[in-house]
């Protein structure tokens, strides 16, 4: 399961970054593998997601989000 | 006084460095480079205790690896190496973000970068019930650590007494950074967990998702965005047009007054058709810059730009563009040159040339004169059903044409141009936040400053070489002079006019609006300046308006000003914005393409509009 079939308001715990550059900016804001991760809700469009980590919210397009490996909670 | 003390403000974007800088200088700032909207180089100064400092306030970036070009100059000048480079830098951390804000400070520490730590908006973290122990941040860091709230101006006193008992040292070499992320964040977090602790049964809620529900709604998200642009267009030209007749009142006095009291000659000239013209000709932008640099500021240190971006994000892909793309197109409205500067923060190098390349279509402000008069002239001051102004429409026509000539030509360079990787789109979501009213102020006042004295400088120039050329000709050097001036039928305009007229002519224009073309080059709207002086002096009997006088035969026919309105709306007549674009892109290629193709395109259109309605 990836971070784009994660559903709104929804948490989920990151497993994986399939991506080298987006894990590098991830990790800038202190967001890594076994972060908790929530989608706030999408851009009227469907895309970009906005989603919320460790504190911090962020925009970021839906084939990116598909790049994140997510173990969903519960 | 001892010599000058220099340090640098560091921080992530939106901790508050501006609100600082703007405290601990006040006065004393200047903003170097052009207007850009997000990057700017400011420094400024500031004494204590005798002693004065010169600082410079860096961009914000999150770390040390730079990715777009705004945060490319953002890093090389934390990790500058040369003897310019500040010899300690005060770090601007965001107290409620401790922990994204410890991260670029732990790597500017390990680059070998002196730093004092401030936690700015105090204020927030206590009334967020946020407690951080300030010695035993210091202890962990080992370096002096300030809590202020820049925007109320509590602690400057501390801060400026550090800073002054800070040691002085020789500035360091910087090395690379080592460390991994996942390390760095190791130690933040058990720092943090010495350091910062919530007070008992206070859980602190982001107010911005009520918001966000109304703002990035699916429906009234976009209705509240073209509210916001509409405001900004209907502010942008009708709130300016009364500070532009005060300027044009004020230029015609003035005019008058020189010619009144000064001897005539060519000096008078000078001042009075060339100077102060191309005075007024900067001056006339100035109302609307400033405006749309208020809305701009205000959009974006409220937070709702980031939301904008979003919005727009997925549309603006369809055409080749990106969401970033959304604040130049906007800023175009008013100008290009903002436009371009404001496009840095695109960080994909492609889509930030495509968005460059197709700014100059989107029709500014210099073109709005020149289409007033060239409508009024075809078409009546009426209204049909009641509401609709058929000049109104025509002019909104034009600009929908203008944005629709952006976007066409992005979609075809697009897939014209070879792809590169996928543009990694991650943006911060800041929390809304009321502007801080002083900060706003100042920051409109910097970049009118530096419009006026760089865009100016080009403009001023132009107007003063073209008065040149209308006034004088071959013979005022060979001798065969006759009369006491040159005519401008004579002039070296007029000789280049009558030069371009087999090629203008097809398009229905004579040798004056070939005249009043060239000399757009140096601002579009000189064009209506242009026009009015040459038709005048055709009949100089005749006292009736410019208007009269070009729609009587002779004057510029229906089909003719179609033909204008459509090369103005296309062609690149902008010596500062062909200045600017070799700038960004670092050589004459992209401007010289750009201008070819819009040229074409409107002499293209031009001819067919011509050759149908004649
Ligand atoms: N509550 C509070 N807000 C602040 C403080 N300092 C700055 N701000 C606000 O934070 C926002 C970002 O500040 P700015 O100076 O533009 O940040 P910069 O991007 O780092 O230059 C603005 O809306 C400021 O008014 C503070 O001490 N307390």
């Amino acid at each position: 399961m990836n971070l784009a079939d994660l559903s709104k308001g929804k948490s989920a715990v990151i497993a994986a970054i399939d991506e080298q550059s987006l894990a590098e900016r991830l990790q800038e804001f202190g967001i890594f593998s076994g972060s908790l991760i929530r989608l706030l809700g999408t851009a009227p469009s469907g895309c970009p997601l906005m989603l919320e980590a460790e504190g911090t919210q962020l925009g970021l397009r839906k084939e990116q989000a598909a790049l994140i490996k997510i173990s969903p909670l519960d | 006084m001892t010599k000058n003390r220099r340090f640098a403000l560091a921080g992530n974007p939106n901790s508050g460095k501006s609100t600082l800088f703007n405290e601990l200088t006040g006065l004393h700032q200047k903003t170097g480079n052009l207007p850009g909207v997000t990057i700017e180089k400011k420094s400024g100064r500031f004494s204590y205790k005798n002693q004065s400092y010169f600082i410079e306030d860096i961009p914000g970036v999150y770390s040390l690896n730079a990715r777009s070009a705004d945060e490319m100059v953002a890093t090389s000048l934390l990790l500058d190496n040369t003897a310019e480079a500040p010899e300690f830098y005060v770090f601007v951390a965001d107290a409620t973000h401790l922990r994204k804000s410890l991260f670029l400070l732990l790597q500017m520490q390990e680059a070998g970068c002196r730093l004092i730590l401030t936690l700015n908006m105090h204020d927030l973290a206590e009334k967020r019930g946020l407690q951080i122990d300030q010695a035993a941040l210091e202890e962990e860091l080992g370096i002096p650590v300030i809590p202020i709230s820049a925007s109320k101006k509590r602690g400057i006193e501390p801060l400026k007494e550090a800073i002054f008992n800070y040691p002085k040292s020789d500035v360091q070499t910087k090395v690379p950074v080592k460390s991994k992320p996942d390390q760095l964040f190791k130690r933040i977090d058990s720092i943090l967990n010495r350091c910062q602790k919530w007070e008992a049964g206070k859980v602190y809620k982001r107010s911005s998702e009520k918001w966000d529900r109304l703002l990035l709604h699916p429906f009234w998200g976009y209705v509240f965005f073209f509210i916001i642009l509409f405001l900004l267009f209907q502010a942008v030209f009708f709130l300016a047009d009364y500070p532009n007749q005060w300027i044009e009142q004020f230029f015609i006095i003035t005019g008058d007054w020189f010619q009144d009291i000064m001897p005539g000659g060519p000096l008078r000239d000078l001042l009075v058709n060339g100077v102060l013209p191309g005075l007024s000709g900067v001056l006339m932008f100035l109302p609307q810059i400033a405006i749309l640099f208020f809305f701009l500021i205000v959009l974006e240190d409220s937070g709702y730009m980031v939301r904008a971006t979003l919005l727009m994000d997925k549309v603006m892909r369809k055409a080749g563009l990106n969401g970033r793309s959304v604040i130049p197109m906007i800023s175009g409205v008013a100008c290009a040159i903002p436009a371009i500067l404001a496009t840095r923060t695109i960080s994909q190098p492609r889509d930030r040339l495509i968005t460059m390349f197709v700014l100059p279509f989107i029709s500014c402000s210099a073109r709005l004169p020149v289409f007033v008069l060239l409508v009024s002239l075809i078409l009546p001051d009426q209204r049909f059903l009641g509401i609709f102004n058929y000049q109104g429409l025509a002019l909104s026509a034009l600009y929908l044409t203008g944005f629709l000539a952006a976007f066409g030509t992005a979609w075809l360079l697009n897939r014209g141009m070879k792809k590169q990787n996928q543009d990694l789109f991650l943006m911060e979501i800041p929390e809304y936040r009321l502007p801080h009213w002083p900060v706003v102020l100042r920051q409109i006042g910097n970049r009118c400053k530096s419009f006026v004295s760089e865009a100016g400088k080009v403009i001023l120039g132009v107007s003063v070489i073209l008065w040149a050329l209308s006034n004088y000709g071959p013979s005022d050097f060979t001798g065969t002079h006759q009369g006491e001036t040159t005519s401008l039928e004579e002039s070296f305009a007029g000789i280049g006019g009558k030069a371009i007229e087999p090629l203008i002519r097809p398009l229905g224009y004579d040798w004056k609006i070939g005249i009043a073309i060239l000399s757009s080059f140096a601002a579009r709207e000189v064009f209506v300046g242009s026009i009015s002086t040459l038709y005048h002096l055709e009949n100089p009997e005749d006292q009736s308006s410019i208007l009269e006088i070009l729609g009587k035969p002779g004057g510029i026919s229906g089909a003719t000003a179609v033909s204008l309105l459509l090369f103005y709306l296309f062609a690149l007549q902008c010596a500062s914005t062909l200045v600017v674009m070799k700038r960004e892109t670092g050589g004459w290629k992209w401007p010289i393409i750009q201008f070819s193709f819009m040229g074409i395109m409107a002499y293209l259109s031009a001819l067919a509009a011509y050759q149908i309605l004649s």
